[in-house]
């Protein structure tokens, strides 16, 4: 700790904002692995080649070179670059969100368009999410918004949100109201971290929660006044899901399925069980390499294995945060505890989710499921904390 | 957030509130993984055992192994039933994301309309189901495409969760052969616990416990594709399939009866008609065929009623009428009640009791048959020296006729639905016992089958000896009933030449075949009202058989319930007969031993090569 200055010449001048995440994805690869060799036995058929039964693998494994390049770039980056072109970024995000909605562009999955699909020459198609590169944007319009000298109203500053807040829009319409309060909360948290006034914070929550309450119950009551009642519309799957958290055995043949499926799988794992490879639960988890990857995990290597994967993420978090008590720039500062929002609020959601503590919502673990534009806005996350640290003295 | 370096430059100053702040956020993150590893404790330390048993037990399943039927063949071993493997097709409607895709893709593969499916994949989608059958008992080439289409893609990209049930289905080769004799199937049961077919009538009924065989069962865990993880077996039980039977039927012989019956229908548009072949050396039902029919594959006419699938050999009592007269005479000549060369005189009438019986013209009317011998009596068909004969046997005697001969009770045979043959017990009758006594020696008053009397002029054609009617060659019966000998042979020789008169020179002539020796009885008997009396203008018109005489091959009956165009049995069943019967003759290569030219009939074209019988 005493050679900071020494270490700044280095290609990553905060080395467990490197090896950490770095470890994280190893054992993400290693999950996804072994969901791909569940899977074998679900298709029914020796797949043609190895390679389409391990494509997730052999696709995230691409993405995490990329993602090292991309990281190893931007730690060259001056953070003073990214506070100028905050701006640019956010319009250039939320354009992004909008083309999700013209068709032809965007590909969908199960009733949700959130991919732009890109066509590329030996992997096929290759799909790309505009909200997780949005996560990172969110995490740089809030430090700039905080970081600039004059604390001003400016139109900038009001026209900048109410675009951010657009894209909001835009991802829950995707449908995502995961991510879309994700994206809220580390907005919100950064707001406070930036020094925003309690009294405006307060009145910011109690608009979200009405804003909450309005996404999950307008669907409902439009469908009421037609007269179905809301058990049985598709539209108010958000309520049922919530209220299926509270009692998914009871809800296990529709809603709740998914909620036991990992419940059960998390305690088959018991205190050390098992062993990697060998779980049975994950053939029946939807997702299973990507949202409820940690189940896989737990049922794999048991309370051991799923506490060190939770430790893991602390690390990662509390290194952010210790990194922008170390910031020599304000910018620096809020971006590297919004890394920390960004990363410990997703682990906390998905784990969450994972174990039956929250309603299901498509949130990715943060370096371990599988996914590229998840992965590639956080290594580009990291190495811009890397550039914060290189630039400390 | 603690240990904050001194010694490292600095151009910012933390700011206090901003510290706090930052300490306030990760301690409220610190207490998110807190709840996260104190739910993780109980689920994985406290509730783990309990988790992990719920989870074995749901994926734990016992998978049938599907036993195959037993096939069913004719004497020389030709399928007439045999047993394939279909498959049920089902989708998760919930996995489909694209109906008119998916429903396209089913539909070119399974048949069926597109529109249809897709309109139900939305249906069902909506509901929620998770289970949809979309084709029923399809057979493996439709299936086999299909699943090596849908495999070959991987289990992401695949445009619905798609599953076979593998189901036993009936395959019928003869399809429009003797269907009241085999029967049909039902598919039974579900896919946990193994489908089977359940029999509906006929030989499949009657041998179910042969042909049924056993499901076995594979116990172990299932992956969501639905295959069994190899290491989880835990329990096999293998499948024991059912036994072939083979029938005494001879296809080549059952489609000339078929023919036959075709063109009585033509003719005489009957509510319903039969031929049926018997061997009277063995008793083995060579032909059964019925009217009306149906096809075992398309099930045709089966919607609406039942009545196609009725074997009218077992499941039809009737009045024999005339045809009994010959067992009349045979057994009072065996009692030596009858002396061969005696002279019966008929003078168109006779008065019994109160009553008065008469000989009938054909065509109405009174007539005298004079003096006759015991076989012209026959040859004759005369109901005035019937009478008498069946005077001198009394009525314990006629009754004797009918238990010797086997007419009563039920044929032992391999089918279901077998009526049981009856008549008053001679006991229970206390008036009028000389009508009843002429009655029945003309055959009114007991209701028999035509099985029943078949097999009884089989006994006249095997020198004597009743062989119970037999179906089944394979397996062969534990307990064979041994050869019963009721008659000698030469009073059969007698009752066969008189016989030959009926059809030579009696009611029978439609039954001369050129080139052989025929024997046979017609038989026009008005319908019994089941309220007493009988119907008038409503007959039963039968013919009985017997090819050649002189060498007894085979005993034909042929039967036809309210035939229209001519009642009389003469008229509507022989020609039939002549049919099934000369196409017998030239099947077997029985050599004509008549001075008159014979021809050939006409070949059915299926059976050119045909080997020849035993
Ligand atoms: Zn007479």
């Amino acid at each position: 700790m005493a050679t900071h200055s020494a270490r700044s010449g280095a290609l990553f001048p905060y080395p467990p904002l490197f090896w950490l995440p770095l470890l994280l994805c190893l054992i993400g690869l290693v999950f996804q692995f072994s969901v791909c060799i569940g899977d074998i036995l679900k298709s029914g058929a020796t797949p043609p080649t190895p390679l389409t039964a391990f494509r997730v693998v052999m696709m995230q494994s691409l993405w995490l070179a990329l993602g090292l390049g991309a990281m190893s770039l931007l730690a060259r980056v001056p953070t003073r670059f990214w506070q100028a072109s905050a701006g640019f970024w956010l319009v250039l995000g939320v354009l992004s969100l909008l083309v999700l909605f013209v068709p032809g562009f965007s590909k969908s999955i199960n009733y949700a368009t959130r991919w732009l699909a890109l066509p590329v020459p030996g992997l096929g198609q290759v799909l790309l999410q505009p909200s997780e590169a949005f996560k990172l944007i969110t995490v740089f319009w809030f430090a700039w918004l905080y970081s600039t000298q004059k604390r001003v109203w400016s139109l900038w500053a009001v026209g900048g949100t109410a675009l951010w807040l657009l894209g909001i829009v835009a991802i829950e319409r995707q449908p995502d109201l995961g991510t879309a309060l994700l994206i809220i909360m580390v907005g919100v948290g950064l707001a406070y971290l930036g020094g925003a006034r309690l009294s405006r914070l307060m009145a910011l929550m109690v608009a979200g929660v009405f804003a909450v309450a309005l996404v999950l119950f307008l669907p409902v009551v439009k469908g009421m006044l037609k007269g179905e009642p809301w058990e049985q519309q598709r539209t108010a799957y958000r309520l049922q899901r919530i209220i299926a958290m509270m009692d998914p055995w009871k809800h296990q043949q529709d809603v709740g399925y998914q909620m036991v499926r990992a419940q059960l799988a998390v305690g088959s794992g018991g205190f050390a069980r098992l062993g990697i490879g060998e779980g049975r639960e994950k053939r029946y988890l939807p997702a299973a390499e990507n949202d409820y990857i940690f189940a896989t995990i737990a049922e794999e290597t048991g309370f051991v294995g799923s506490i060190t994967v939770i430790a893991l993420m602390g690390l990662v978090v509390y290194h952010c945060f210790r990194l922008a008590t170390q910031a020599s720039t304000r910018f620096g500062q809020l971006v590297g505890s919004g890394l920390a929002l960004w990363i410990g609020l997703s682990a906390l959601i998905n784990i969450g989710m994972a174990i039956g503590l929250l309603p299901t919502v498509g949130l990715p673990l943060p370096f371990v499921s599988a996914g590229g534009s998840a992965l590639l806005s956080l290594m580009a996350g990291l190495g811009i904390a890397q550039a914060v640290a290189r630039e400390r003295g | 957030m603690k240990g904050r370096p001194q010694n490292s430059v600095r151009t910012l100053k933390l700011r206090q509130q901003d510290l706090a702040r930052m300490r306030f956020a990760g301690g409220l993150m610190v207490l998110g993984g807190g709840f996260l590893c104190t739910r993780l404790a109980q689920l994985q330390i406290v509730q783990a055992k309990e988790l992990r048993h719920i989870a074995e037990r749901r994926r734990w399943r016992g998978r049938p192994l599907l036993a195959l039927r037993g096939a069913i063949y004719d004497r020389h071993g030709k399928p007439l039933a045999r047993t394939v493997m279909n498959y049920h097709v089902v989708i998760d409607p919930a996995s489909v994301q694209e109906p008119w895709q998916v429903a396209r893709w089913l539909t070119r593969h399974l048949g069926g309309n597109p529109k249809e499916l897709e309109q139900t994949i939305r249906e069902r989608k909506a509901r929620g189901a998770r289970y949809l059958l979309v084709k029923r008992s399809a057979p493996p080439h439709q299936v086999d495409p299909l699943l090596k289409e849908y495999r070959a893609l991987p289990f992401r990209e695949r445009p619905v969760i798609l599953d076979t049930e593998q189901v036993p289905a009936r395959e019928y080769p003869h399809s429009q052969l003797a269907p009241q004799v085999v029967g049909l199937t039902r598919l039974e049961g579900e896919r946990d616990e193994g489908f089977r077919l359940a029999p509906q009538g006929g030989v499949e009924e009657a041998m179910e416990a042969v042909l049924a065989g056993e499901n076995g069962i594979v116990q172990g865990e299932v992956a969501p594709g639905g295959l069994m993880i190899p290491e989880t077996i835990l329990q096999r039980t293998l499948p024991k399939d059912g036994r072939s039977v083979r029938l005494t039927l001879d296809l080549a012989i059952q489609e000339s009866a078929e023919l036959a019956l075709d063109e009585l229908w033509k003719r005489h548009r009957p509510l319903r008609a039969l031929a049926l072949v018997i061997d009277p050396h063995t008793g083995d039902l060579l032909a059964v065929a019925n009217r009306p029919t149906t096809d075992l594959a398309t099930r045709k006419g089966l919607e609406k009623s039942w009545e196609p699938m009725r074997n009218l050999a077992v499941n039809f009592l009737y009045e024999p009428g005339s045809t009994i007269k010959p067992l009349v005479v045979a057994w009072a000549l065996e009692r030596g009640l009858v002396r061969l060369n005696e002279p019966f005189r008929c003078a168109g009438s006779i008065a019994i009791g109160r009553r008065r019986v008469g000989c009938s013209a054909h065509g109405g009317g009174r007539k005298a048959h004079g003096t006759q011998t015991v076989e012209e009596v026959l040859a004759n068909s005369c109901n005035v020296a019937t009478a008498q004969i069946g005077l001198r046997l009394s009525l314990e005697g006629v009754y004797a006729v009918f238990e010797r001969f086997h007419l009563l009770g039920r044929t032992e045979i391999n089918l279901t639905g077998v009526e049981r043959g009856y008549a008053l017990k001679p006991s229970e009758i206390r008036y009028g016992r000389e009508i009843r006594t002429a009655n029945w020696a003309f055959g009114q008053g007991l209701m028999i089958t035509p099985l029943a009397l078949t097999a009884s002029y089989a006994i006249l054609a095997n020198e004597g000896v009743y062989r119970p009617p037999r179906l089944v060659i394979e397996p062969a019966p534990v307990a064979v009933r041994p050869a019963e000998p009721v008659l000698s042979p030469e009073n059969c020789r007698t009752v066969l030449r008189g016989l030959v008169h009926a059809v030579e020179e009696g009611t029978g002539k439609e039954a001369r075949l050129p080139g052989y020796w025929v024997a046979g009885k017609t038989g026009t008997a008005q319908k019994a009202n089941p309220k007493g009396g009988y119907i008038k203008g409503r007959y039963i018109a039968s013919f009985v058989g017997i090819v050649p005489a002189d060498r007894p091959r085979a005993v034909i009956m042929v039967l036809a319930d309210e035939p229209t165009n001519g009642y009389y049995g003469g008229e509507v069943a022989a020609p039939a007969f002549r049919q099934i019967a000369q196409f017998l003759m030239w099947y077997w290569k029985v050599p004509p031993n008549r001075t008159t030219a014979t021809t050939l009939p006409r070949r059915p074209e299926r059976w050119t090569n045909e080997p020849r019988t035993g």
